[in-house]
């Protein structure tokens, strides 16, 4: 007779679990129809009374009398509550309050089941086209944990755990283009903060909104939305926004947007975008767990620090060192190669360049091919640069339409052995 | 976490979301026992639906919020026996052992089938506590908060039913 260790039986019963299926596809169904469903459910307590009266025919005369005190004393007391009832599905009707109130329940319920978004970076120019960046993040909220996937386009090119240490906090991120990891100390960083608590505090200041937002459909879901200004939640320019969007049927966020002018040239405004949003996602706490992969070499916190005696610039000096203005189609090479060329110069630093992620944007090698029509100057260093400022070696900021950069040396960058997603730009 | 019980009062009181968390926490369970009459993926989403959307306009008849878990799997197992008729699946199934016996014996050789015919047959309280750990993937202290059992009842349940499956196990291969 053949015995089942608890191990096999176990393994067992994992093969049957994954042989149900993806999860989360019923609650998705079953969500879908109660939103069709306008009764909402009820304790059945009248018709247990009813249920008992019938059982004693005795006191079936008087309960007679009793209904019909109950459904007139009923009129008066339930229909009004009725008919606020059969308000509900239109919540973001009511008054901010009660707005508030219902969208602060649901985004509890949320916070306990952890869910996964997206942030990205949105320019808008003049004349209102919306210029995507081409680096997006995949944020992970768990009961247990907090992390983050940061994607070239399609390419996942780092991901950063955020677990506790002895004393602080502790981020380890890990490298894929580099195949490094680090281990720093995180403290209590603005990105721990989860989307879902700022909302519930900007859910508070409801009444002090500017504007309803009126019904969008937005990743497929009727949304409304609010909009306020951040000066009225912080020490913030009175130029700031921040747009939220709510699904009307779970109450939960859909899209967060922080507007901010741009004083950039060719722009009017940034957006910090997060959506993307899945609630429920089932998140195990393998999530959350650091792995980096063999072979990956650990960079040491002290690397990333300013080394003594580094050159750093002033804004003034990084802007007549590049001298942007002295980069044109007419010259020999490319108006991006005379960028990243500057720049390199400028700053003393060796660089690469992403070439996948170029081509992503539409930018080929070719001699005559220049920054594509509506990519912004700093869309396009985004797409050459392979994000040196994580390693210490670069900095860019735009001010005031100039890149500055801010730049050390901490010694020549090595490029993964075999990597075909980095290749030298200079020969 | 909050029990199940809770959230059959949260639901009650209008909060539906409350409901949509019951779903997603016997979701796996719920399917599983639908899978277990219907086999087929599909009809069993269906019935497993099916069941979640009966439960919700019945819930005012559960009168103890704490047996959510075995309650829904009752429901659930009800609504795939009907699917399974309608869809003249089942020819014969004068009640529910019956049905329970054909399809025992419809794939003998098939052991997850069979493994899942027996997690079925365990009583209530054992079974909610299985699937809770093994489908639902919650640990021990979990499955106590929400079927508020104490944490020594679940490990105990749990226990027991590994041995009945085991023991079934070894019938199956005498």
């Amino acid at each position: 007779m053949e015995r089942l260790t608890e191990e096999q039986l176990h393994q067992r019963l994992a093969q049957l679990e994954q042989s149900l299926g993806p999860r989360g596809s019923i609650v998705d169904r079953v969500v879908r129809e109660l939103d069709q469903l306008q009764t909402p459910v009820r304790p059945a307590r009248r018709k247990r009374i009813i249920m008992l009266l019938r059982q004693n025919k005795r006191v079936v005369g008087w309960a007679a009398s009793l209904a019909v005190a109950a459904v007139i004393l009923g009129s008066a007391l339930v229909l009004p509550s009725i008919q606020g009832r059969s308000s509900a599905p239109s919540w973001w009707l009511q008054p901010p309050s009660v707005w508030a109130a219902e969208v602060t329940a649901t985004l509890d319920a949320a916070k306990a089941e952890g869910f996964t978004c997206r942030g990205l970076m949105v320019w808008v120019s003049p004349d209102g086209k919306q210029h995507m960046s081409s680096t997006t993040m995949k944020s992970y909220y768990g009961r247990t944990g907090y992390r983050r996937d940061i994607f070239d386009g399609d390419v996942l090119r780092e991901l950063q755990w955020y677990v506790p240490g002895h004393t602080r906090r502790l981020m380890v991120g890990c490298r894929n283009d580099t195949r490094s990891f680090t281990i720093l100390e995180a403290g209590e960083m603005p990105q721990d903060e989860s989307p879902i608590d700022r909302m519930k505090f900007m859910v508070g200041l409801m009444d002090k909104a500017d504007r309803k937002l009126g019904e969008q459909a937005i990743e497929g879901r009727k949304c409304i939305g609010f909009e306020i200004n951040a000066s009225k939640y912080g020490d913030n320019p009175k130029t700031w926004l921040t747009r939220v969007w709510f699904d009307q049927r779970s109450k939960l966020p859909v899209r967060i947007e922080d507007i901010r002018p741009s004083s950039e040239k060719g722009l009017i405004e940034t957006i910090s975008v997060e959506d993307q949003f899945n609630y429920r996602p089932q998140l195990s706490e393998d999530v959350f767990l650091p792995r980096v992969p063999a072979g990956y070499v650990e960079l040491h916190p002290d690397q990333l620090k300013r080394p003594e005696g580094a050159e750093s610039l002033t804004d003034e000096e990084a802007k007549s060192r590049l001298g942007l203005r002295a980069v044109g189609l007419s010259s020999e090479q490319t108006q991006l190669q005379k960028i990243i060329g500057s720049i390199a110069e400028a700053a003393k630093v060796p660089y690469v360049v992403n070439w996948q992620a170029l081509e992503k944007q539409g930018i080929t090698r070719s001699a005559m091919t220049a920054i594509p029509q509506g990519a912004t100057f700093e869309q396009s260093l985004e797409a050459v640069l392979h994000k040196l400022d994580e390693s210490g070696s670069i900095g860019l900021a735009v001010r005031n339409g100039v890149a500055v950069i801010s730049a050390v040396t901490p010694g020549p960058m090595t490029l993964p052995p075999g990597s075909d997603m980095l290749s030298p730009a200079r020969e | 976490m909050e029990s199940d019980a809770e959230l059959v009062r949260l639901t009650l009181a209008g909060r539906r979301d409350a409901f949509s968390v019951l779903v997603g926490r016997y979701e796996r369970s719920v399917l599983a026992v639908a899978r277990s009459v219907l086999r087929d993926g599909e009809p069993a989403q269906d019935a497993a639906q099916e069941a979640f959307m009966a439960a919700y306009t019945q819930l005012g008849s559960l009168r103890n919020g704490k047996l959510f878990g075995p309650w829904v799997m009752q429901i659930a197992r009800r609504a795939a026996i009907r699917m399974a008729r309608r869809e003249k699946r089942l020819v014969h199934c004068a009640s529910d052992d019956q049905l329970s016996s054909v399809t025992a014996k419809a794939n003998p050789g098939e052991t997850s089938e069979s493994l899942l015919h027996a997690v079925t047959k365990l009583p209530d309280s054992e079974r909610i506590v299985l699937m809770l750990r093994h489908f639902e993937g919650m640990d021990i202290r979990e499955i106590a908060q929400v079927t508020a059992r104490p944490v020594g009842t679940v490990t105990k349940q749990l226990s027991r039913a590994h041995h009945r499956l085991r023991k079934e196990f070894e019938q199956w291969n005498d």
